[in-house]
């Protein structure tokens, strides 16, 4: 496959339009997964996706290609989520510092197993960006840890800390909101 | 199984993205209640992921984003075709491929005009390009000599490094440019500031070297044959001495051109003791 990416970003770089096309169409699934799911949003995913590789284009001559291509357009569209978030971090700030907090006590004790999906989303929208990139780019992009931290320019151990924490303050979400296992039953106590 | 076992056990599963061993987990797991309770959040963690994954929506942006690159793009976008280049046999060999703007156009040079998908040569362009490359080259060549030359009159016994500054690896949100960052390019500017940085500690020492001599000159003048010791044994004390001292943290805000006003004063000063022997 990398090979293959080299060979359709010579033909980018030379401007063959439908390379443009090829590239776009092979990785617009995983950028739009990637942006899709951290940014909570359809309408601003797709805007970011064409960011991303409006970006992309610009510096293809960047990228080594001795170097998968996929964690390298990944690393400009985390980037840019990123500064997005930062972005509306600051704006929610300004207008509503209780925007997206969740009323727990409404919670019902039992969640279908098709809301469960909802619900992770909700509280990776709780997250710091840090961490949701991280889990984001584990769990979706199914990256490894190594991968992960050459996109995020970050220390392994630093990556695997934050997929840790990612990971307990979203089982944390989901014990605060009463939310048991499919087919998890209480133990007898003895 | 202990309780160590079983969570090194989940947590190496995890990260290593291989399936949990769930019936030795789940057998701990129901004889030790902290560790039950950190078994049903990882269950209820992968039941979400699971569902979660399956729920992203498809989309094709593929002609958005291309003909958006063609009308966005700044100015014609040139690209520039090695002689052996596929594209360029197949406009040799290929009929379908316009002739005419090929044959009229720079041989290795092809460029995309704004809002349009065909090919169009600008020779005029490339030319001018062609040409500017000389006086570019040429400059290079004379900032390269200059910079040579400054170095060549710092002091030789000193060394200077370059040191980075502003670490952008200890921090991973740092971002020197919010571009460079994003597209994995590497920010030259907190190099280039502890070149100058060091450029400037050399040339303050290059002052403070023409202060001692001057100085020392200075007592050769019969004003003061009176004098025990001589400037240069107190600059020059141990603790000032010696290689590769390492870079004070702080910038002192004085230009350097006071180390240099002040070696003109001591010679302006020495000059006239100077001549009133021979006078």
């Amino acid at each position: 496959m990398n090979g293959d990416d080299a060979d359709v970003v010579r033909r980018c770089l030379q401007g063959e339009v439908d390379a443009m096309h090829l590239l776009v169409e092979r990785y617009q699934s995983a950028v739009f997964g990637l942006c899709f799911r951290i940014l909570g949003h359809r309408e601003d995913a797709e805007d970011t996706v064409q960011d991303v590789f409006l970006r992309t284009f610009r510096h293809l001559r960047k990228w080594d290609s001795l170097r998968p291509f996929k964690p390298w357009i990944l690393t400009i569209a985390a980037n840019r989520c990123r500064t997005i978030l930062e972005k509306r971090r600051t704006q929610t700030k300004n207008i509503d510092p209780h925007l997206g907090a969740i009323d727990d006590e409404s919670a019902s004790k039992t969640v279908l197993r098709t809301d469960l999906g909802e619900e992770l989303d909700l509280a990776l929208g709780l997250l710091r960006a840090d961490y949701r990139i991280c889990f984001v780019l584990f769990h979706q992009q199914e990256l490894s840890c190594a991968e992960i931290a050459r996109v995020m320019n970050s220390p392994e151990g630093t990556v695997k800390t934050w997929l840790h924490r990612a990971r307990k303050e979203l089982a944390d979400h989901f014990t605060r909101r009463g939310i048991v296992p499919e087919g998890h039953y209480e133990l007898p106590r003895i | 199984m202990n309780c160590l076992e079983f969570r090194n056990r989940l947590l190496s599963a995890v990260e290593s993205q291989q399936p949990v061993d769930t019936e030795l987990l789940a057998e701990h797991s129901r004889s030790c209640s902290s560790c039950e309770r950190e078994w049903q959040r990882h269950q209820i963690l992968s039941q979400a992921i699971g569902v979660w994954n399956d729920a992203v929506p498809s989309v094709d942006l593929a002609d958005v984003v291309v003909s958006r690159w063609l009308v966005e793009a700044p100015g014609p976008i040139s690209f520039e075709i090695p002689s052996t280049s596929p594209v360029l046999q197949e406009s040799e060999t290929n009929p379908s491929v316009d002739r005419a703007e090929t044959s009229t156009a720079e041989p290795n040079v092809l460029v995309i005009p704004h809002s349009s998908t065909s090919y169009t040569s600008q020779p005029n362009r490339s030319r001018a390009r062609e040409v500017l490359w000389i006086p570019a080259s040429l400059l290079t060549l004379f900032l390269i000599l200059v910079w040579n030359t400054d170095n060549s009159q710092l002091p030789s016994t000193k060394t200077f490094t370059t040191r980075p500054r502003n670490d952008a690896k200890s921090n991973p949100v740092a971002k020197t440019t919010v571009d460079a960052n994003e597209t994995g390019g590497t920010a030259p500017l907190p190099q280039l500031d502890a070149l100058i940085d060091d450029m400037e500690i050399g040339y303050r020492e290059l002052a403070q070297s023409a202060v001692i001599t001057i100085s020392d000159a200075a007592l050769l003048s019969p004003a003061n044959e009176n004098r025990s010791f001589w400037p240069s044994m107190i600059m020059f004390a141990p603790e000032l001495d010696g290689e590769n001292q390492p870079l004070p943290e702080t910038r002192t805000t004085s230009p350097v051109s006071q180390g240099f006003s002040k070696a003109l004063d001591l010679l302006l000063e020495v000059v006239p003791a100077m001549e009133s022997p021979t006078s």
